[in-house]
């Protein structure tokens, strides 16, 4: 009796890894960087009305962007980073449908916006450090 | 989970720039002629580049890495993309890393430099 009872619980098991293995389950995580980090604190190294561009260009390096503007110009740089996460489940064998599909895609950036006056002295700047809000998943 | 497969992709960009002769730009005194001559035509008098059409098209960045569209500003960069992966049955890894060389040089009026600013980023997927 007792065999009889193991053996069904086997059967059950095995039936059930068996239904479990129809489906596909899958996950993937995807990691962009594009360019390079902003060397440094633009609060601790820019001062307003001091920092020429030269310094700026010692500080940070060669901008991403340079515009042209009547009363000076606009240095840009810019640090993107994209997170990806996708979880699907499936059965792709005989039905072929999709059961359950998560995504979550983060787009951040680091961003540096430094506006200097016509004697290339820096006249203001923003700064905004969007890839500290992405998150692992 | 078992290991299926792995993947290592690289891309290059552009011409590399000749460090060598960074140090010899001296503001006031190097000519464009002169930094024409050492690091070659400069990339922002070319068409935007294949490595730019291709990040628009895959929607990584919606505008151009390094464009600067000004006749005082020469550019010059060499970008190297790395990607890597690990494919598991049911689980993936996905990680792609673009960094750039990058030099840039603003010349005066009188077509001399002014100030410019080197930056090796390709040190950084190393």
């Amino acid at each position: 009796m007792d065999s009889t009872k193991e053996r069904m619980s086997c059967v059950r098991v095995f039936a059930s890894i068996a239904l479990f293995m129809i489906f596909t389950w899958g996950c993937t995580i995807g990691r962009v960087y594009i360019g390079s980090e902003i060397r440094n604190d633009p609060k601790e190294k820019v001062q307003v009305g001091l920092t020429t561009k030269s310094d700026i260009l010692s500080i940070f390096g060669p901008p991403d962007r340079v515009t042209h503007q009547y009363d000076g110009d606009i240095f840009v740089y810019a640090f993107l980073r994209k997170n990806s996460t996708k979880f699907v489940i499936e059965e792709p064998y005989i039905t072929n449908t999709t059961f359950f599909t998560y995504t979550r895609i983060q787009e951040k950036k680091d961003h540096l916006v430094i506006l200097f006056d016509k004697n290339g002295v820096v006249k203001n700047y923003g700064y905004q450090r969007g890839t500290s809000e992405l998150t692992t998943f | 989970m078992f290991l299926t497969g792995c993947i290592i992709g690289r891309y290059y960009e552009g011409p590399k720039i000749a460090e060598e002769k960074i140090k010899d730009i001296k503001p006031g005194i190097t000519t464009k002629e002169e930094i024409i001559s050492w690091f070659g035509p400069p990339q922002n008098y070319l068409s935007p580049t294949i490595f730019n059409q291709v990040l628009r098209e895959l929607d990584v960045t919606r505008e151009p890495i390094n464009y600067y569209p000004f006749a005082n500003i020469l550019s010059y960069q060499f970008n190297q993309g790395n990607v890597r992966a690990v494919v598991l049955i049911l689980f993936n890894y996905v990680e792609g890393k673009v960094k750039s060389d990058h030099l840039v040089i603003f010349m005066d009026e009188n077509d001399r430099v002014k100030y410019y600013g080197f930056y090796k980023g390709t040190d950084e997927l190393r």
